[in-house]
């Protein structure tokens, strides 16, 4: 064990740094810090110049355009990326799909997919909750039956983030139902604008475009859009989840709402020493995301990775009420979205979308299942 | 930067465990005896782990606060009868900072384990800025005499060398010294703390020492202090998150065992919830030792500010923890018998040792160089 940064670390950061103060344009830096939810026409510009430095997917593979990185300089980024304000590119291509498809896919959908995918020529949702299956994922109910050459997928989907912005989504179906359910899924690749398919948005809480559902009546695909091999989803999932296992901290987000905080004018020493415990906090989870990032496989890293979601979804919470303490009455007026980015709309839209942080990517209750499970 | 062990490390660690697997079913409802604990100290030594902060020209490891660390976090898992590791550690660094023959002759006593230090620091209960000390040394012929009195000296009933944190009299700079605790004018009151840690009040009337004795001083003695009390700091809570880590294993056993309407205790979902919240409360302390030991290899304001933050993060976590661990056992949790509560009276001690809470989030929050210019400004 050796824990100071080194040379070579701290020229990345550097590095990283001037990248960041030479191409992000503040406009979107102070659009992602100030309203949240972007739109994918917001970060195209953004999104092409990562991918011609070859910084748009840290996390694949090297040699389908990720970036060989070590784990210490993945970390440094996701903390640079969020103090920048950089939006979040492609959030379910980049963090889901691809690596699914680098992993399992075929050579067909890698030559289709991936490269598109890196430079935002195309833009995935992710198809996976379903009205009867939230936490308990293993309950989809939404049917592929194979018809010839295509699967036919109907059912409806929920919580489907970024919709309207995608030209496809990753579809878990049911496609066997004579096994146990977490062994009769599989994943689709379902184009938004296939006949049967219907997206409709959900007002939620925190008045920002960022959710859907996701209605398919018949939607035919051709069974060259099925990912990997059929009744696999299972699998699939639980590769995601060990390869994604850091996405849910949220580090960079949590490091920028740090920073903010203390920016703004001092309060009374109640705050103030709330603010601490806040900071102190989020320096321990950042080393608690990079001893993730950095761990093997194993049950141990699981829990620590469920830690990690449930530690930064109440951390994201308590930034947002402290944001909300400062701000005071300046937080209750209401503008429609995105219209008065001088207003303090974003950062309370932001602080009621945190509340959802328990609920997705596995319900803390889940979590702490998952922890206990590694204990015994 | 590399966060898996290197050799020398996974040595230690296996090192340390079968030195505590030796121990097992040791008796834990009274202080150790004396005897109980010079063999200890004894087998330390013997082991290596007396000397691996002292320099490798006197015999010892010339140790990084990552080597030390590891041996903090699994000496802690046990509790009760096991030295304070951060005090060895702290009193190498401080004996470090002296110079001439004698100096290097005690860490040389260090590393055999002859030299038995205790480090005598704090005075007032919940005063732990030793920018405040009340300790005075004059300059007298040869040396200095030393008047003052010190509260919970860890060791300090055993102890052959005092290491004693005072002011100068003439220019009020901190300085520290070694005395011999059997001099003239040396006054130990022994006790035990809370979870049967070996101590002592100490009174210093007139007690001399000599020149070369004289191990920090100048301007800047308070930083040099502070740099070797913030490396300590984080070694103390290395040995905390072992302990709360060895707590929560113990919990989930007796989870396994305990039978309640029909069924072990672990089968209820309420219970597997809470141990799962403690495992998260210390996975975030044992990150923050991290952090803060990776902020000992920066400058002062990092490490300063990263040391403080480690001490309220793991302490409350070590509180919080503990606390639910004792909960969960039920009755039997708090009972002395049972190994738990002593956990519990470990953390409660530790808290208090090297400053509360209190204290180092005032440190942390206290405006950084830069931002105290601003303010002033």
């Amino acid at each position: 064990m050796k824990l100071a940064y080194s040379d070579e670390d701290r020229a990345f950061q550097k590095e990283i740094r001037l990248f960041f103060a030479q191409e992000l344009s503040p406009e979107i830096a102070t659009k992602e810090e100030r309203q949240g939810h972007l739109r994918r026409i917001d970060y195209a510009d953004w999104q092409r110049k990562l991918a011609e430095r070859g910084w748009a997917a840290p996390n694949w593979p090297k040699e389908y355009g990720g970036t060989g990185w070590s784990p210490v300089q993945r970390h440094i980024w996701e903390v640079e990326y969020g103090r920048a304000c950089a939006p979040e590119i492609s959030v379910i291509a980049i963090g889901l799909v691809g690596p699914v498809i680098c992993r399992f896919g075929s050579e067909d959908q890698k030559a289709r997919y991936l490269d598109p995918m890196l430079r935002g020529d195309i833009f995935f949702c992710q198809g996976f909750s379903e009205p009867q299956a939230g936490s308990d994922l293993a309950n989809v109910g939404t049917r592929a039956v194979r018809d010839g050459d295509d699967y036919v997928i109907s059912g409806q989907k929920i919580w489907t983030s970024h919709a309207p912005d995608a030209d496809y989504m990753v579809c878990l179906c049911r496609t066997n139902m004579d096994v146990k359910p977490q062994a009769g899924l599989s994943m689709l690749i379902v184009p938004m604008d296939a006949p049967g398919l219907t997206v409709r948005p959900i007002e939620t809480i925190d008045d920002a475009p960022s959710v859907s559902e996701v209605f398919l009546d018949e939607v035919r695909v051709p069974a060259s859009e099925l990912i990997g091999e059929e009744d696999k989803a299972w699998t699939y999932a639980k590769f995601l989840l060990n390869t994604e296992r850091t996405h849910n901290a949220y580090i960079g987000i949590l490091r920028r709402y740090v920073d903010r905080l203390k920016r703004a004018a001092d309060r009374t020493i109640g705050y103030r020493r709330k603010l601490a415990m806040l900071e102190i906090d989020v320096d321990a989870l950042e080393w608690s995301v990079l001893r993730v990032l950095d761990a093997a496989e194993g049950p141990g890293t699981a829990a620590s990775a469920s830690a990690l979601k449930v530690s930064a979804s109440e951390l994201l919470l308590r930034a947002g009420e402290l944001e909300m303490e400062q701000l005071g009455l300046a937080a209750l007026p209401v503008t429609p979205h995105g219209e008065n980015i001088a207003s303090y709309d974003g950062f309370r839209s932001q602080f009621m979308y945190w509340r959802a942080a328990s609920i997705f990517g596995g319900a803390n209750e889940i979590q702490r299942s998952i922890i206990w499970g590694s204990l015994s | 930067m590399e966060l898996t062990l290197n050799d020398d490390q996974v040595q230690f660690l296996d090192t340390i465990r079968r030195f505590l697997g030796n121990r097992a079913g040791v008796e834990m409802r009274h202080a150790p005896t004396l005897e109980r604990r010079r063999e200890t100290w004894a087998a330390l030594a013997e082991l290596g782990l007396q000397g691996v902060a002292v320099p490798v020209e006197l015999g010892g490891f010339s140790g990084t606060p990552e080597d030390i660390a590891v041996i903090a976090f699994e000496l802690g898992r046990e509790p009760v009868g096991t030295p304070r590791y951060e005090n060895i550690v702290l009193a190498a660094r401080l004996l470090g900072k002296g110079s001439g023959d004698a100096v290097a002759e005690m860490l040389g006593r260090l590393v055999t384990g002859d030299l038995r230090p205790a480090i005598a620091a704090y005075e007032r209960p919940t005063c732990f800025d030793l920018a405040k000390s009340t300790t005075r040394i004059s300059k007298a012929d040869g040396g200095y005499v030393v008047n003052g009195d010190k509260l919970a000296v860890v060791d300090g009933d055993d102890a052959n060398m005092l290491l004693v944190v005072g002011k100068m009299e003439e220019g009020g700079d901190l300085a520290v010294l070694a005395i011999n605790p059997a001099s003239v004018g040396v006054t130990i009151s022994p006790h035990h703390l809370a979870d049967f840690t070996p101590a002592a009040n100490i009174r210093f009337e007139n007690a001399f020492v000599s020149e070369a004795m004289l191990l920090v001083s100048g301007a800047d003695a308070s930083e040099q202090l502070q740099d070797c009390l913030d490396e300590a700091l984080v070694i103390l809570c290395a040995s905390t998150v072992g302990s709360l880590e060895r707590a929560i294993e113990r919990t989930r056993e007796y989870l396994a065992i305990r039978e309640q309407f029909g069924q072990p205790l672990g089968q209820f979902q309420a219970l597997q919830h809470e141990v799962a919240d403690l495992f998260i409360e210390t996975n975030d302390a044992r990150s923050m030792v991290y952090r803060a030991m990776s902020a000992l290899h920066e400058g002062r304001e990092e490490s300063r500010r990263a040391a403080a933050a480690c001490k309220v993060k793991v302490m409350t976590a070590a509180r919080a923890v503990t606390g639910q661990a004792l909960h969960l056992h039920g009755g039997i949790g708090f009972t002395a018998e049972y190994p738990i509560g002593h956990h519990f009276r470990r953390a409660f001690v530790d808290e208090k040792l090297l400053g509360d809470n209190e204290y180092h989030l005032e440190r942390f929050m206290a405006p950084s160089g830069d931002e105290a210019v601003e303010r002033a400004a």
